[in-house]
């Protein structure tokens, strides 16, 4: 099954990383990147993506209101936030919005899990 | 040779008073010296080959792994304080007492084959010293502070509160923790007030008097506050600690004080000037009253300014009796055919009249316009000269006694004034006297000795005394004392000026002589004149040889060119001059004057009024000047200000004040043409 | 930015790399800090800048007061430099206040104040530096910790001078400890040499993590 994923990081290289591993992993998913809140919700509107990881910690923006906002758009997508910032204080807020906390630097083995788990979400969405 | 090596590497560690452990790069220790031994109780063979979890297995140690971890992958350097970490390591003193220890863990090596060392050093005495000495010193502060019924606030150098004592809670409402970290402005209402006392601490300023500001509280009431505060500074900060007392008692005590001693002020005006600085109060009080005075005799003047008119018609009044008497005299003598004795009459009233030009003369003077002309002079004399006027001044139903000292010393004055003195003084007693009575004139010569003097306040020395005695009505003492004061009279509106003996006054001061009244009511009053003793000869008035000067006929052709636009005094002018046998021209105007003056027409003397219509006399002179700078000039004036001042005046030229009479006229162009 | 000729020139991603390896030295620091102040430090997202010495003293200067309070601590390998905690002096206080943990009188504060600052400092710097070092592969041996006082011009002058010219690199980054309005710099001072040296550490990083090369 081939799904759309949007990663949102004002770091291109944060970007560039992402898709390195997840070519690795799932080579047949379609990658959308945006570079802020608002690239993320125009592509949000135009790509449909299944899958959305994005950065707690952006210029503007409370990477976890964009969160809640996706969220809100799309109640049941699997959404990943990433950090370097791993407080468990901002631990506890993505997981009160039902997203996945990845820590940076993104591993591979935290990805892979992260998608494992979205990929069964989205087949219990789709059954 | 390794271990020969080691086990010197060993000999130092264990010398160190300090505690050192080496840990591998597994985190095993390697190291365990002589004072870790002391201090932990744990031998090095005990603990050889362990991680630091397992010899101190009760202590949370996830900074020390944390750093260990840091310093044997990443070269990182630690530290672990006793501030921050007390008590870090379980370790006891030699006497067995809690060792207080800072740690620093970092990199032996280079990783990976790095070793991390681990350094403990004992603070216990520097900590314990450190904390007895807060203690000690906080348990002083804190007994003040805590219980201080005052405000007490620590701000840093940013205003901002870092401490705030009990009272501060209970005074604004917030609680102190509420007021750390608040920026200390918020609590006052008078924002500039308190800027103006922290600029002053930020700048250092020292000794500052408490200052009042108003306080807002958390309940948003308002409380006054008196801040004082002081500055002071660890390292390069500044701290400020301010001291706010409540002052709304003190403040309501004040107010309610204020008002009552506003009552109390008012009640007793001359208590509290005596509480007050008595001496600062009294000047005060004199000065006010000087003032009030003053504005009182400004006021008063206006008010008699509005007599003066009347004062002077009454005056005239006198002297056109006199006048009007004679000629009334003469006619009736004429008629009779007895002009035996007429001359006496037509004396008396040219005497009169000379007197009411005089008068105008002290109304100038008082006014400051006329200078005074002192001379040697003999008073009897003045008084003889004086006997008929005064005479028919007081009228037929009083009598006039004259008792003059023989051998009467000369003094110097202006003859003028003192006839007018005379004239004045008599008026006064005809009037005090409305049922009759006498009038007595007398003089004798007095020598004043220091406390005669004193009391005239003058110099001691010889004077000639004169007194004008009436037996009249007298003068009670308030009148008497404010006698002197000009415009001040006792007369009916319209019947004196009050310039009277206030112009006497300053004629007798002014000659360095004194006046006294003596009076009593219902007893008459002696005003006595002292004028100083002149030591010298008469010298002969120009009045009085005016009579041959003015007969004296001159037959040289001297031309004398008149300009003045009252046509009366012009032509009487010119009579003067025609008598005396000079060729006079005349012109109405400065510039009809002046087309005279620059033709060829011989000159003598220019008599110029001063205040002509067009240009005045003066301006006149100096453009004739230009062309006849010799020219000799008499300016003619009603008013002789300008004659006072000597710049005015300058070679061949001279100034005569009208009214003046033919022969002074007479004599003064006599001399100017034959100077 | 601005770039001044003076500097060694990062290409964009040698920059976003650069950023991004500070934006998690920094977390892992405020993570410690978080640990040991007990309540959430929060993060601007860090401000990379490169800027001269002189620029980095007028940066500094018109933002804070004159009087601040810097922890320094000296980092020496492949890459060899000064870090330095900046924070203005009213702040460095609260941060004491926070870390200490108890009530304390203003006077025990600032008694305590120099040691306080001495290990939160350590704890901070010693979590970015020591993230970047690893994250870059390479070790560092980083000094224990400093504390001094002045304005920014003392902080950018310190003897002795870099051996091999002006020193040119100024990190900034905000960060705050939020309850407490805390807020201070990170400020990493490099020679020439040390930055070519960072140059090329970056472009290995940017491989390793993407797998792409940047020349």
């Amino acid at each position: 099954m081939s799904y759309t994923i949007l990663i949102v990081d004002d770091s291109k290289l944060a970007r560039m990383a992402v898709r390195k591993v997840l070519t690795a992993l799932r080579p047949d998913w379609t990658l959308v990147e945006a570079a802020n809140a608002d690239d993320a919700l125009s592509a949000m509107e135009q790509a449909a993506p299944d899958v959305v990881v994005l950065d707690f910690n952006m210029p503007g923006r409370d990477g976890l209101d964009v969160a809640a906002e996706f969220r809100r758009l799309n109640p049941r997508m699997p959404l990943g936030v990433i950090s370097a910032n791993h407080q468990q204080e901002i631990v506890n807020r993505a997981h009160a919005i039902g997203a996945s906390f990845l820590r940076k630097p993104l591993t591979e083995q935290a990805l892979r899990k992260f998608l494992d788990d979205a990929v069964h979400q989205l087949g219990k969405i789709a059954s | 040779m390794a271990e020969r090596k080691t086990e010197s590497q060993d000999a130092i560690l264990n010398a160190i008073d300090a505690g050192l452990v080496v840990l591998d790069r597994h985190g095993r220790i390697v190291r365990w010296n002589a004072w870790m031994v002391s201090a932990s109780g744990k031998s090095a063979k005990e603990v050889r080959g362990k991680s630091l979890a397992q010899v101190f297995p009760d202590v949370d140690l996830e900074r020390v792994v944390t750093a260990t971890t840091a310093a044997l992958e990443s070269g990182a350097s630690t530290l672990l304080t006793q501030v921050l970490h007390p008590r870090l390591f379980p370790l006891k003193t030699r006497a067995g007492r809690d060792l207080l220890h800072d740690v620093t863990i970092c990199t032996v090596g280079d990783p990976p084959d790095a070793e991390c060392l681990i350094h403990i050093a004992d603070v216990t005495m520097a900590t314990l010293r450190d904390g007895y000495l807060r203690d000690r010193q906080n348990a002083r502060y804190d007994a003040v502070v805590e219980s201080a019924p005052d405000v007490i606030l620590t701000l840093d150098g940013d205003a901002v509160v870092r401490y705030a004592n009990p009272a501060a809670a209970l005074q604004f409402g917030h609680t102190a923790k509420e007021l750390v970290g608040q920026n200390a402005a918020i609590l006052f209402e008078s924002q500039t007030a308190w800027t103006d006392i922290w600029h002053g601490l930020r700048k250092g300023d020292k000794s500052r008097q408490p200052v009042e500001l108003l306080a807002r509280r958390k309940d948003g009431s308002m409380s006054y506050l008196e801040v004082s505060a002081a500055r002071w500074q660890v390292d390069s900060r500044v701290f400020v600690t301010a001291i706010l007392r409540d002052v709304n008692e003190r403040r309501a005590a004040e107010e309610a004080l204020r008002s009552s001693e506003a009552q109390a002020h008012a009640a007793a005006d001359a208590l509290a000037d005596l509480n007050a600085t008595l001496e600062q109060r009294v000047q005060e009080r004199t000065e006010k009253l000087m003032e009030a005075e003053e504005a009182l005799r400004q006021s008063q003047k206006m008010e008699a300014i509005g007599q003066l008119t009347g004062g002077i018609a009454h005056d005239f009044n006198n002297l056109l009796q006199g006048i009007n008497g004679a000629l009334d005299m003469v006619q009736k003598r004429i008629a009779a055919g007895r002009i035996g004795d007429i001359d006496r009459f037509v004396q008396g009233a040219i005497a009169s009249a000379n007197r009411a030009s005089a008068l105008t003369h002290r109304l100038l003077a008082f006014s400051r316009r006329q200078p005074v002309n002192p001379r040697p002079l003999d008073t009897n004399h003045l008084i003889g000269t004086m006997e008929e006027l005064l005479r028919r001044t007081i009228g037929e139903k009083l009598r006039m006694e004259i008792v003059g000292a023989n051998d009467l010393w000369l003094v110097r004055c202006d003859a003028n004034q003192l006839e007018n003195a005379l004239l004045n003084l008599a008026i006064n007693a005809r009037d005090a006297m409305p049922e009759g009575g006498t009038l007595t004139l007398a003089t004798s010569n007095m020598v004043l000795d220091a406390s005669q003097a004193l009391v005239r306040d003058v110099k001691p020395g010889e004077y000639v005394r004169l007194t004008i005695k009436d037996t009249g009505i007298g003068m009670a003492d308030d009148v008497q004392a404010r006698a002197f004061d000009p415009f001040y009279t006792t007369k009916p509106i319209g019947q004196g000026t009050g310039l009277g003996l206030s112009m006497i006054y300053g004629f007798v001061r002014q000659s360095e002589g004194s006046v006294r009244i003596e009076s009593e009511v219902g007893e008459g009053t002696t005003i006595e004149i002292c004028l100083p003793r002149f030591i010298g000869d008469l010298v002969p008035d120009v009045s009085d040889q005016g009579d041959g000067a003015a007969e004296r006929q001159t037959l040289d052709n001297e031309v004398v060119l008149v300009v003045e636009d009252e046509d009366v005094v012009r032509l009487l002018v010119v009579e003067v001059l025609n008598d005396l046998g000079y060729l006079a021209l005349e012109a109405v105007d400065g510039s009809s004057a002046l087309r005279i003056l620059q033709s060829s027409q011989r000159i003598d003397l220019l008599a110029t009024d001063l205040g002509l219509p067009d240009i005045n006399g003066r301006q006149v002179a100096d453009t004739a000047r230009t062309k006849r700078p010799n020219l000799k000039v008499l300016f003619m004036t009603g008013y002789a200000e300008k004659a006072a001042g000597s710049t005015f005046l300058g070679d061949g030229m001279e100034i005569i004040s009208k009214p003046f009479t033919m022969d002074n006229l007479a004599v003064k162009i006599r001399e100017m043409i034959e100077r | 930015m601005k770039k001044t000729p003076t500097h060694t020139e990062l290409s964009e991603l040698e920059l976003d790399a650069l950023t991004e390896l500070v934006n998690l030295g920094i977390s892992q620091a405020a993570h410690r800090l978080a640990k040991m102040v007990k309540e959430e430090v929060v993060l601007s997202v860090p401000k990379v800048t490169l800027v001269g010495q002189k620029e980095a003293i007028k940066i500094l200067g018109e933002r804070e007061s004159k009087n601040m309070v810097a922890v320094h601590q000296i980092f020496e390998g492949e890459i060899t430099g000064r870090a330095l905690l900046i924070f203005p002096e009213a702040n460095s206080l609260e941060l004491v206040r926070a870390v200490i943990g108890r009530d304390l009188s203003i006077e025990e504060i600032i008694e305590l104040e120099q040691e306080a600052l001495a290990e939160t400092g350590n704890v901070i710097l010693n979590g970015c530096l020591a993230t970047i070092a690893n994250l870059l592969h390479r070790n560092l041996k980083i000094s224990l910790p400093e504390v001094l006082r002045g304005e920014s011009a003392e902080f950018f002058n310190l003897k002795p001078p870099p051996e091999a010219g002006d020193t040119v690199m100024f990190i900034y980054i905000n960060f705050a400890v939020r309850q407490r309005n805390i807020e201070g710099y990170i400020a990493m001072l490099m020679d020439m040499p040390s930055m070519a040296t960072l140059k090329v550490l970056l472009g290995e990083f940017i491989r390793r993590t993407t797998g792409a090369s940047t020349s």
